[in-house]
């Protein structure tokens, strides 16, 4: 069912059929700027080094403003998934079946995330991801993750 | 405050379900009037109330946050008016406010009350609701996660990494449907349920199926705590607060201490935190007469059990699946049902296994008494299992 069957079956608004973006904070624009450049973007202390995600006003290890956002390699592992078929917000109805899924990064952080371009029976925990950038508005690029293509 | 120093004398509790014409106020009126009955007191001995709010923001919060209650239920002598809120684990937050009013002397009789009505709300209202709840409205929404996504991936995390199957994750569906069985004020009192109609229904959010999902209720509870001098004075049989123990964690799923980052060893995180209980109360797992553990999702109950020391880490689903944590069991655990079988009332989980918990050790648990039970652990926890509490209470001072 697309937005226009849902909202006429059920009654609905334009905003019950719209999915929620992101409205980043001061502090988490420049992750939001950079998926938007194909970038992977993380928040590290230049005090203590540790990797904020998700980045905060200061750091949560030392609480220092000293900060710089570093690229992340792209690369991460599955951890956990779930594969979603019922009870979605309206919104996310049409995408069904779709994944969500904990993606940890070499990096330190773990990312909740999509994962896409892939049938779901595929998912293993601990498979190799790589990411992917989804433009969902002209101001908003969701970074998702698909199994890793073999390079070479 | 020290083991023993509070007591819980009296509770009230109304039928869980959806009851769309039963309001807040109806709920809070009659389960406050209960528990001082219960508890053999008057209502002018009352000095403190204190409320949960709703989960799902409604007009009855409104009223709670400007004192509503006391004035209409009769407490003409409260001084203290609160709410408290910590999502599912508001049922330990109140109590500690409860017990930091009873310390300052300003009064030996607290109220907690607990009301509940989701059946105002559309579903839909509910859905979107329980999806912001659960999630960062920046970091996880946009990605279409609900709270059963949400339970579903950790599910999926503890199954993969321990090997638990998901005949073992619907074994403990049908064990708290067992025990709600047991429990007239249920949602699911008169409604069995098989481990083949648990894996049958319809699929949610893959590893979790319908039933393995909570079904959102309305309800109420309250208690009334006291000293434990109070206590001895106007109750046949007080149960004792003897140990506690709390740890935080995270707010977003993805970003846990490091001690809750690995799934196969969550009870890393929650051990230590029962331990505490433990160890303030002067027992341990083999003086439990009863495990009440709160996880609202089964694979997650699985992985509290772990910590508890009755089972290896890992094995509880076995355990479980052997039928030894249902009725008759050697190792009762969560004897209303909890979520999945008593009915999620949002904030009130906690509350209704909490107030479970006195019954028992009351001998007022009816059909779902566990014989002779003297001393159990429980337990609340909120948010994306942001935080960890758990309590030890006995019928007496060990």
């Amino acid at each position: 069912m697309d937005a226009k069957e849902l909202k006429e079956k059920f009654h609905l608004s334009d905003e019950d059929v719209t999915k929620p973006l992101p409205k980043p904070a001061r502090w988490s624009k420049a992750f939001w700027e950079g998926a938007k450049q194909r970038r992977l973007l993380l928040k590290k202390c230049k005090d203590c080094g540790h990797v904020d995600h998700p980045p905060y006003l200061y750091c949560t290890e030392c609480q220092s403003d000293n900060s710089q956002w570093v690229e992340a390699s792209g690369k991460a592992t599955l951890y956990a998934f779930a594969i979603n078929e019922y009870g979605v917000p309206f919104a996310f109805m049409p995408d069904l079946p779709y994944v969500t899924a904990l993606v940890d990064l070499p990096e330190g952080p773990r990312m909740l995330s999509s994962i896409v371009e892939c049938d779901p029976k595929e998912l293993k925990n601990g498979m190799e991801l790589e990411v992917v950038f989804e433009d969902v508005s002209a101001e908003i690029t969701l970074p998702k993750w698909r199994p890793a293509r073999k390079s070479g | 405050m020290g083991k023993g120093d509070f007591a819980i004398i009296g509770t009230g509790e109304v039928p869980c379900g959806l009851y769309p014409e039963r309001s807040e106020y109806e709920i809070a009126y009659t389960v406050a009037r209960m528990a001082v009955k219960d508890a053999g007191i008057d209502m002018k001995d009352v000095g403190a109330v204190l409320t949960a709010a709703h989960i799902m923001g409604s007009e009855y919060n409104t009223e709670m946050f400007f004192g509503h209650l006391p004035e209409a239920i009769g407490a003409k002598n409260c001084r203290n008016v609160a709410t408290v809120v910590a999502g599912g684990g508001s049922s330990f937050a109140i109590r500690r406010t409860a017990e930091g009013i009873l310390a300052s002397g300003q009064t030996d009789t607290v109220l907690v009350v607990h009301a509940q009505r989701f059946s105002q709300f559309s579903v839909n209202e509910q859905i979107k609701y329980f999806a912001h709840a659960g999630s960062n409205l920046e970091w996880e929404i946009p990605y279409g996660m609900t709270y059963n996504a949400l339970a579903a991936m950790m599910s999926q995390a503890y199954m993969n990494y321990t090997g638990t199957t998901i005949e073992q994750v619907a074994s403990h569906v049908v064990a708290c449907r067992k025990w709600a069985n047991l429990q007239p004020n249920a949602m699911f009192y008169s409604k069995t349920v098989t481990v083949e109609q648990v894996l049958k229904s319809r699929m949610v959010a893959y590893p979790l199926t319908a039933l393995m999902c909570n079904v959102l209720a309305d309800g109420g509870s309250a208690y009334v705590v006291t000293t434990a001098e109070k206590a001895r004075k106007v109750c046949s049989r007080p149960v004792y607060l003897l140990g506690e123990g709390s740890d935080y964690s995270h707010r977003n799923i993805f970003n846990p201490k490091a001690t809750f980052k690995d799934m196969t060893r969550s009870h890393e995180f929650y051990a230590p935190i029962a331990k505490r209980a433990f160890e303030e109360a002067g027992l341990g797992t083999k003086d439990m007469d009863i495990f009440e553990v709160y996880a609202a999702y089964p694979a997650l109950a699985l992985s509290m059990m772990d910590a508890l020391g009755f089972v290896e880490p890992g094995k509880s689903g076995a355990l479980v699946e052997s039928g030894e944590t249902s009725p008759g069991g050697k190792y009762p655990c969560t004897t209303n049902g909890e979520a999945l079988g008593f009915g999620h009332t949002g904030t009130g989980v906690g509350f209704a296994l909490f107030v479970e918990s006195v019954r028992q050790l009351q001998g007022k648990a009816g059909k779902a008494q566990v014989p002779g039970a003297r001393f159990l652990i429980e337990n609340c926890g909120g948010g994306a299992w942001m935080d960890a509490h758990f309590s030890v209470l006995g019928n007496e001072i060990p």
